[in-house]
Formats: structure tokens, C-alpha cells, sequence
């Protein structure tokens, strides 16, 4: 699985080690750069790359692009997007500077906010939550479930079973109660969610581990005198990370998801902060009124968002299945 | 193994059953004091803001929650009977802020949500199985890869917005479907209950006018819902069928020069039991899941019940929706294992 993964097929370490005076030497980091040019042939692999990045993007420069304040109301109620024809002149007359204020690019909703605005402020919540919590539960989960299969069979057996529980637990009725019971702020909905995806890195770990255990290096490594612990979490824990760094793109997604239904429900973060699956909940009444813009422009990013981190996960582990 | 002349797994189906049992206790117990260790405060949210002491003691002594935890889970469990049967005398308890048995309302809500996935597995799962199909027998073909992106773009979206999307085309716009309230429509009369499930109802008293009434006012959520579904189901195919041909037993199959339809056949066996468990799964999920859909298209199932309760504090719902989806999803779990067992003995170890 691991030669798999450092090496691909079309670059084999053995062409790079001879033509050494070649930019990208035989280390890690050259591996890094080879692999990252052959993924980059992929071009829905490119798409979603680029998803991610302008999602990551966003997160940090949300505010300074955003054109209104997010969270205070303009006197433009209910004002409908420029019409597609119109957004080449607009844009030409915002570029020169010609406009007494500020485009509303997607219009703004029933109390005056500017939806662009707060579309591109929205991710300081959604992909927030979903890269905070994905970490944490990959933390957790590779750490449980190194030492459960490091450390004996019949812990992994039990850990297994408690992690089915977790399995057929109503994941989304467990997230609103503890969401709701704690009360509703960003942290909450982050170790809510950690909670929830531990089980699935600890699961993929373990069985990683296992399979780990009786390699030969393990053995070398325990002959040169190693202590248990060091073995554990030097040789054997870098050999069994490549399934769960995989599943973590796809786990942010989730957790993007999860975060707009949970406040699409209103059992996630308070309203007026900018999130998604609020912005679609204090619309969707509007939308049979014919006010598609404020409902329609946030699930579109949502859709992409979550569709990009979606490939970079599925697309790695179709690759490195094989 | 213990098989009667049908190859049943008995011994598999029992062994599964009694850690299913524990599994339930474990999770029963597990939320009664996870909402108790909890910093919500249910009894001021019942008896309102300016309730008077006097108020809120006597709400804290009839719900019991002036008695230490234990008590609780007592008087719950049903150990203690001395106020009631409990959860082992088969009693769920009532709703603090309805005051109907949770099972009552259980009852009401359910055949609702069932209905709902039922309706949308089986849209999906039609869809999905021959397109997976199709995509697998051709790995390296472009349909293969437009059906890899659906699969992938289906499988990541949010299931809400799509709901409201379609109701903004198919309602507002075209006028093709009934607005998004609810199974019937309000003066529309319902049908004597007997499964719960409107459409099935309606079919039993023979009212066809009630049925195509409720039929259609599914239709754009069954849409959405089996759009959502098929991602993974069509993924999932797809996987299972390439391996499954790309199997020495497949080789060895063709070598003998077995016709093609037998090896169709073999191999959409094969393939198709990993599937089950994946639909096992979903299915399980889906119980608790539905609620987005349920909400954007006001039906009114056990996942806006679950919503109202959790929003209103009120436990012994809570507890009750908890165990009725996981008690569902557990038996779905368990069956699809049994039929993959059935199909591949191997499994029942």
C-alpha cells in the first residue's frame, strides 16, 4: 500500500536515483513534488483542488473581500441580482470606480443584507468547522486506534464493537441534542462533530495497524533496541496514516454538510451570523414568493464546496486502491 | 453451525441478536445520562420565564427530576415502578410537553418517515444498479467517467437546498407539483389508518383519489432523496461489480467457457451483497436522516418529531427516538447481514 502511495507506477524511484543531477533528488520531499505532478494530470482532480483552495482562501480573506459588512442590513430590501447582460458593464464601471456603491452581486435578502457578502463570509463558519473538527477526530481516532492495534487484539476487537454502536446510533439526531443542549455556539458544533467522526479514523487505523504489526521492519526496529511506544508512533503510525488522510478530505465535506443541515434546522449557529444552511433556512419562505437569489446562490456554494473536498478524497483513494 | 434445511444461520442470527440487546441497553442508559449531564434546563423552559418557585418545584417533583439520576433511571428502566411501567414493561413514557405516550406519537410519525425512504431506496436503487452496471462493464470508457463524477457530485450535496430548488421549479415556476405541505393536502380527507402510511392506507380503503392526492405530494421528495441516495449506491456498484470481474473465480468462469449470461448472473450476485449491507446502512440512517427533507417539505415524520423534541427539551421523546431509530436501524443492519450471509456463507463465521 505505502510503495503505492510515495511512488507512483509511471515514476519509479530507480530513473530518479540515477540521473541524479535531475532537480527532484530521491527524498521525501521530491517524492511529494513527483507525486503532486502526476496527480495534477487529473483534471477533476485539478477542479477540486482549486475548490479547496479558493474554500481556504475565503476563510482568510472573507471579510476584506467581502463588499458589505456581512452582519448589518443595507436599504436595499429584497433587490434582485443584476441581470446576466448587465454584469460585463458593472463590472467594467466597479473596476473604474464609477459607482456610488457597491454591486449586489446576488441581491440582497428581506432584511436588507447583502448576499454576496455574506456568501463570501460564510466559510468562516462552514469550512472552519468542517477542517476543526476533521482534525480533531483525526487525532484522536489515529491515536485510539494506533495503540488499540498496537497494543493487543482484544482491545481492537473491543474498541470495533463500541464504534459499531456509534455506527447505528441516528447520527443526526445525536448532533442536534448535543448541539442544541449545549447551546448552539461554533466550539459545540466542532467537538460534536469530532465526537462523531472519531470512530471512523480509529476504525481505519486499527485496521491499518494490524496489518502493520508482523511486517519485518517491526521486527528490525524492535531487534536494534527500540522502546514499544517509539516503534509504535515512528515506524508503525507513518505506515498506517495513508487511509486516514484520505477519508479526511472527504470527512471535512461532511461536516460542511452537516454544519448548513444542523442550521438550516436552526439546531446549529446562531442567526446573523453568516453560515450557509442559515442563509437557505431564513430565505426558503421568499423562494415561493418567487425571491430565488438569497436561498439559490448559498446551496450553490455549499454544492460546490463540499463537491471539491468530495473528489480530492475519492479521487486519492480510487488512485491508491488500485 | 446450526442450519436448518434452508441454510439459515441460526446461530449467526442469535448471537447477532443478543449483542444487538446489549447494544441497545448500553445506548438507552447512555443517552438518559448524557442529556442529564448536559448544561440544558428543560424544567425552565416548560414552565416559562416568570414562573413562580412554588411552579417550577412542583414541574421538578412530577417529572421526578428532583431524584438523584439513578432514581431516574430507575423509575425510566422501569426497576422502579412505584410511579408507573418503564422502558422493560414496555412503556416509553409520555411526552413532557404533549403529554401523549411517546409510543402514540411514535406510531403517528414513523410509517411517515418510512414511507418517505422506503420510496426513495427503491427509486434509488433502480437507477443506480444498472448505471453501475453499465459503468463497470466498461471501466475505461467515458460513461464510466461521467458516471464516476455523478456518483461523486450526488453523493456530496446538501439534500435541503435541492428540495427547495425543486419546489421553486416544479411548484412555483412550471406548476407541475402540489405545493410542500405535508403528505395530503389539508381538506383532502385521510384515509382510515391501518399502516399509518398514507399511500398504503388509501390503497386498502380503495381510494384512488386519496392516493394519487398523496402520491404526488411525495413525488418531489422521493426526487430528492434518490438523487442524494444514488451517489453512494451507484458508487458502491460500480466498485463491487470491477472487483468482482476482475476475481480468479470470474476468470475461471469464463475459462470454462460458460455463457455470458451466466457469468452476468454470477457476477451481479456476487457483487450485489456487499451492496446490501451499504443500503443496510443507509437505510438505518436514513430513519433519523430524513429530517432535512422531512422540514423542507413540512411531512411531518419522526425527524421533525425528533427536531421539535430536541428544540423543546423534552427527554423522554428524545429518549424514545433514539431508541426506536437505533432498535430500526440495528434489525436493518442485521437482516441485510443475514441475507449477505445467506448469499455468501462465508460471512457467518
Amino acid at each position: 500500500m505505502l510503495n503505492q502511495v510515495s511512488v507512483p507506477a509511471d515514476a519509479p524511484e530507480a530513473e530518479f536515483a540515477l540521473t541524479g543531477t535531475q532537480a527532484v533528488p530521491a527524498t521525501v520531499a521530491g517524492r511529494a513534488m513527483r507525486l503532486v505532478r502526476v496527480l495534477l494530470k487529473d483534471p477533476l482532480l485539478v477542479c477540486g483542488v482549486l475548490i479547496v483552495a479558493v474554500s481556504l482562501l475565503l476563510v482568510v480573506l472573507g471579510p476584506w473581500m467581502a463588499p458589505y459588512d456581512a452582519q448589518l442590513p443595507t436599504r436595499d430590501v429584497s433587490q434582485a441580482p443584476p441581470a446576466l447582460s448587465d454584469v460585463p458593464s458593472l463590472i467594467l464601471q466597479s473596476l473604474q470606480g464609477k459607482l456610488h456603491h457597491p454591486v449586489h452581486w446576488f441581491g440582497t435578502d428581506s432584511t436588507g443584507l447583502d448576499v454576496f457578502s455574506r456568501v463570501l463570509v460564510a466559510p468562516r463558519v462552514d469550512v472552519v468547522v468542517g477542517l476543526a473538527a476533521t482534525a480533531l477526530s483525526l487525532f484522536l481516532g489515529t491515536l485510539l486506534g494506533l495503540f488499540a492495534g498496537y497494543f493487543g487484539t482484544r482491545s481492537a476487537e473491543s474498541i470495533i464493537r463500541i464504534s459499531d454502536v456509534f455506527q447505528s446510533f441516528p447520527i443526526f439526531i445525536l448532533a442536534m441534542i448535543l448541539v442544541v443542549l449545549t447551546g448552539r455556539n461554533v466550539i459545540d458544533i466542532i467537538v460534536t462533530l469530532a465526537c462523531l467522526y472519531t470512530p471512523i479514523y480509529l476504525r481505519l487505523t486499527c485496521s491499518q495497524v494490524v496489518s502493520q504489526v508482523g511486517r519485518t521492519y517491526v521486527e528490525a526496529a524492535r531487534a536494534v533496541g527500540n522502546r514499544e511506544i517509539v516503534i509504535a508512533l515512528k515506524h508503525v503510525l507513518p505506515n498506517s496514516l495513508t487511509p486516514a488522510l484520505i477519508q479526511a478530505s472527504v470527512t471535512i465535506g461532511w461536516a460542511i454538510l452537516f454544519t448548513a443541515g444542523l442550521t438550516f434546522l436552526g439546531a446549529g449557529v446562531r442567526p446573523p451570523t453568516p453560515e450557509w444552511g442559515g442563509m437557505i433556512a431564513a430565505s426558503a419562505n421568499y423562494l415561493v414568493l418567487g425571491e430565488w437569489w438569497p436561498s439559490v446562490f448559498p446551496g450553490i456554494a455549499i454544492s460546490v464546496t463540499v463537491f471539491g473536498y468530495a473528489i480530492i478524497g475519492n479521487v486519492l483513494e480510487a488512485r491508491f486502491r488500485q | 453451525m446450526v442450519e436448518d434445511g434452508l441454510g439459515m444461520p441460526w446461530k449467526y442470527v442469535f448471537r447477532r441478536l443478543g449483542i444487538a440487546l446489549v447494544q441497545l441497553a448500553a445506548i438507552s442508559v447512555g443517552v438518559f445520562f448524557l442529556m442529564r449531564a448536559l448544561p440544558a434546563d428543560p424544567v425552565g423552559h416548560l414552565v416559562g420565564f416568570n414562573a413562580s418557585p412554588e411552579a417550577i418545584a412542583h414541574t421538578r417533583h412530577f417529572l421526578h427530576l428532583d431524584r438523584s439520576q439513578w432514581d431516574q433511571l430507575a423509575i425510566y428502566l422501569g426497576l422502579d415502578t412505584s410511579s408507573g411501567p418503564g422502558l422493560i414493561q414496555g412503556n416509553l413514557g409520555s411526552s413532557w410537553t404533549t403529554g401523549t405516550t411517546i409510543a402514540e406519537e411514535v406510531r403517528t410519525y414513523l410509517p411517515i418517515t418510512l414511507e418517505l425512504i422506503t420510496y426513495s431506496f427503491f427509486v434509488a436503487v433502480l437507477v443506480a444498479v444498472p448505471i453501475g452496471l453499465a459503468a463497470a462493464l466498461k471501466p475505461r470508457g467515458p460513461l464510466s467517467r461521467v458516471v464516476f463524477v455523478y456518483s461523486l457530485f450526488a453523493g456530496a450535496q446538501p439534500e435541503f437546498w435541492w428540495g427547495l430548488t425543486f419546489i421553486f421549479l416544479f411548484y412555483v415556476k412550471l406548476h407541475l407539483a402540489p405545493a410542500p405541505l405535508g403528505i395530503l393536502n389539508p381538506l383532502a380527507q385521510a384515509p382510515r389508518t391501518v399502516t399509518g402510511m398514507v399511500t398504503i392506507d388509501s390503497l386498502i380503503a380503495g381510494n384512488m383519489s386519496t392516493f394519487f392526492e398523496a402520491a404526488s405530494h411525495l413525488m418531489l421528495p422521493v426526487l430528492t432523496l434518490a438523487f442524494v441516495l444514488s451517489g453512494p449506491i451507484i458508487k458502491m456498484v460500480r466498485q463491487n461489480v470491477l472487483k468482482t470481474l476482475q476475481s480468479d473465480y470470474m476468470m475461471y468462469a469464463r475459462s470454462l467457457g460458460l455463457s455470458q449470461f451466466r457469468i452476468a448472473t454470477y457476477t451481479l450476485k456476487n457483487s450485489l451483497a456487499p451492496c446490501l449491507t451499504l443500503i443496510g446502512i443507509l437505510y438505518g440512517y436514513m430513519l433519523g436522516g430524513a429530517v432535512l427533507i422531512e422540514q423542507v417539505f413540512s411531512l411531518g415524520g419522526l425527524g421533525q418529531y425528533a427536531v421539535r423534541s430536541v428544540l423543546t427539551f423534552d427527554f423522554p421523546a428524545i429518549q424514545g427516538i433514539v431508541l426506536v431509530t437505533t432498535t430500526g436501524s440495528l434489525l436493518i443492519l442485521l437482516s441485510s447481514d443475514v441475507v449477505h450471509a445467506l448469499i455468501d456463507p462465508r460471512i457467518a463465521r
